[in-house]
């Protein structure tokens, strides 16, 4: 017994937790949570199917459509190279299962309560105002909570929060839109089940979308990110910044589906209720890239050889921003197959950095250091030279 | 505070090391959110009533011009009635929703969407369906219904002039329906449409 008490613990090995956990509760817990949801989903689409068939067919396929262009725009962020798949498939899982699966009660119970409390006019204008963001901001954040908890050391910087907050948030919008769509086909003054698909789509997809879920999630997450990767700073400031965080997405959403400005154009209200999550969102967001970039071009100055980052690269490596100049520039000299080359070849170097960062050298250090070899490779065959480029 | 977060980072951050550790506490603060949010914001709603007692003869307007009377002794339910669309009263064991709306269709087309929206609980069959003239000069189809818990009734008038719609739903629960009915009745009889032929 003395004895082990004296035995110096051995360091765990370096690398980061993947999202399967099935020894952890955290990793059941959202799982539970996202099988029931994916239950009720399937049964309110059934049901739904029986009322309005076409609506249910043609919304499913629509809001499908919808996420992808949604995806890819994340990608061209590079955001997917934050967490391995199964991280942002449970994030998006949450949002649009979990939480929407246990937001329909307790939204449904703020509405009655407002109806009840202020009278039904009351409930129509100042229901969804009440209930959106207490609920489902509250939701959307646990899932961020549940993560961390699951694999927390894929948590160790602002952006890869704020990446599965978007992530979880736009799970919920999609899902809630199509609840949306069907609502509106059943209660539509007519017998068409494809336009009141089309006018949702329009209007909640299209006009309002940006302005929705993913973003007042990523403003959450944000908070989150800030508590788990400044642990030098004071515990206060921290639990401050989470909490604040968490009151500026409750405030937006607020704005956002308050009836305020409601007697305008419909477009006209939407712009002005928009520039707070704009602005807010796009802080926010740079808040973390700039954080990210910090965090690579250290790790890229530290670990990596300048022949597989030159020195010109490394200088655009956390700017977002330099690097879609570079492949700018090349485009223009070289064409578009050279630009998508330099895209190639900027990921593997992101990949090649992180890989650093989360797993040390590691075994799959050379496939990503032959990676970011083959994709130089590629460019210099296209572009005919061997310069570096930003 | 962009240079703070830059500064913050500019160190070689500490590589993240593989160490075990649990979540039960964390999961189970997560859960009890969960459980408190949504369980309190419900039983706090099951709790509370939303009925709102109706002086006798008070006529009520549902929206799109549909008005009616409901049955002395009926409560106005606050969270089933939503302005200009829909409005529900509630009384002995039975409930009554009236919901009116424009309607740019034939009236066929909203007895078929309206038996669908019935059959949309699979519990449920349709056992009775016939035209009714209202003694308020309502025309229109009248749905029976039962399933295993609850039965009920509905009629869907249209306007195909005016393009409105009524369909009233009147569920209750098998044991008290029967003594609802001839209240029921009288709240569809009292029913009018501005630009009915009543």
């Amino acid at each position: 017994m003395t004895h082990a008490k004296t035995t110096p613990e051995l360091p765990a090995p370096i690398g980061v937790d993947g999202f399967f956990q099935p020894r952890r509760v955290a990793f059941w817990v959202l799982v539970f949570f996202i099988a029931n949801g994916l239950f009720f989903e399937t049964t309110q689409l059934l049901t739904a199917y029986r009322i309005v068939p076409t609506a249910v067919l043609f919304g499913v396929f629509a809001w499908t459509l919808y996420t992808i262009p949604v995806l890819l725009f994340f990608r061209s962020l590079d955001l997917f190279e934050q967490h391995p798949a199964l991280g942002f498939a449970l994030a998006f899982a949450w949002g649009g299962f979990a939480a929407t699966y246990l937001a329909i009660p307790a939204n449904g119970a703020i509405f009655s309560l407002a109806s009840k409390l202020g009278g039904p006019q009351f409930g129509a204008d100042w229901g969804a105002a009440l209930a959106g963001p207490i609920v489902e901001e509250t939701l959307k954040l646990l899932s961020v909570v549940l993560l961390v908890l699951v694999a927390r050391t894929q948590f160790p910087t602002l952006l890869s929060v704020v990446a599965t907050g978007a992530v979880v948030g736009l799970g919920f919008q999609v899902l809630e839109d199509l609840s949306y769509s069907l609502n509106a086909a059943i209660a539509f003054p007519m017998d068409n089940e494809v336009l009141p698909v089309a006018l949702v789509f329009g209007t909640r997809g299209i006009v309002s979308g940006i302005w929705s879920h993913a973003m007042y999630t990523s403003i959450t997450a944000f908070g989150v990110g800030y508590f788990l990767t400044r642990r030098h700073k004071p515990l206060a400031q921290r639990l401050g910044v989470a909490v604040a965080a968490y009151a500026v997405a409750l405030s937006v959403h607020f704005f956002w589906n308050s009836p305020f400005f409601s007697d305008l154009n419909f477009f006209v209200s939407v712009l002005i209720k928009a520039i707070p999550v704009a602005v807010i969102g796009v802080l926010i967001w740079r808040l973390a890239g700039k954080d990210e970039g910090a965090y690579l071009k250290v790790l890229a100055e530290r670990f990596v050889a300048d022949d597989l980052i030159t020195p010109e690269e490394r200088a655009g490596l956390p700017s977002l921003l330099r690097r879609r100049q570079a492949r700018k520039a090349v485009k223009e000299a070289h064409g578009r197959k050279a630009a998508h080359a330099l895209r190639e070849l900027q990921r593997e170097q992101v990949r090649l950095v992180m890989h650093h960062g989360r797993q040390g050298a590691g075994a799959a250090l050379a496939d990503h250091e032959y990676a970011v070899r083959r994709a130089r490779a590629r460019l210099d065959a296209l572009t005919g030279d061997h310069h570096a480029r930003v | 505070m962009n240079d703070e977060s830059s500064a913050d980072s500019a160190e070689l951050p500490e590589l993240p090391r593989r160490e075990p550790y649990r979540t039960w506490l964390g999961s189970l603060v997560v859960v009890a959110i969960i459980v408190l949010l949504v369980g309190t914001l419900v039983v706090v709603d099951g709790t509370t009533s939303g009925a709102e007692e109706i002086p006798p003869g008070t006529t009520i307007e549902v929206g799109e011009g549909v008005t009616y009377v409901p049955a002395d002794g009926w409560s106005i339910i606050r969270e089933g009635t939503t302005p200009g669309s829909t409005s529900q009263v509630a009384g002995r064991g039975g409930s009554m929703t009236v919901q009116a709306g424009e309607w740019d269709g034939t009236a066929a087309e909203e007895v078929e969407r309206t038996r669908r929206r019935i059959l949309a609980d699979t519990s449920l069959r349709i056992v009775g369906e016939g035209s009714f003239h209202s003694a308020g000069g309502l025309t229109g189809t009248r749905l029976a219904y039962v399933g295993p818990h609850a039965q009920g009734r509905a009629w869907v008038a249209v306007d195909e002039d005016a393009d409105v719609s009524v369909v009233v739903f009147a569920p209750g629960a098998a044991e008290t329906s029967r003594q609802v009915s001839g209240q029921v009745d009288d709240m569809v009889d009292s029913i009018r449409m501005a630009g009915a032929g009543s």
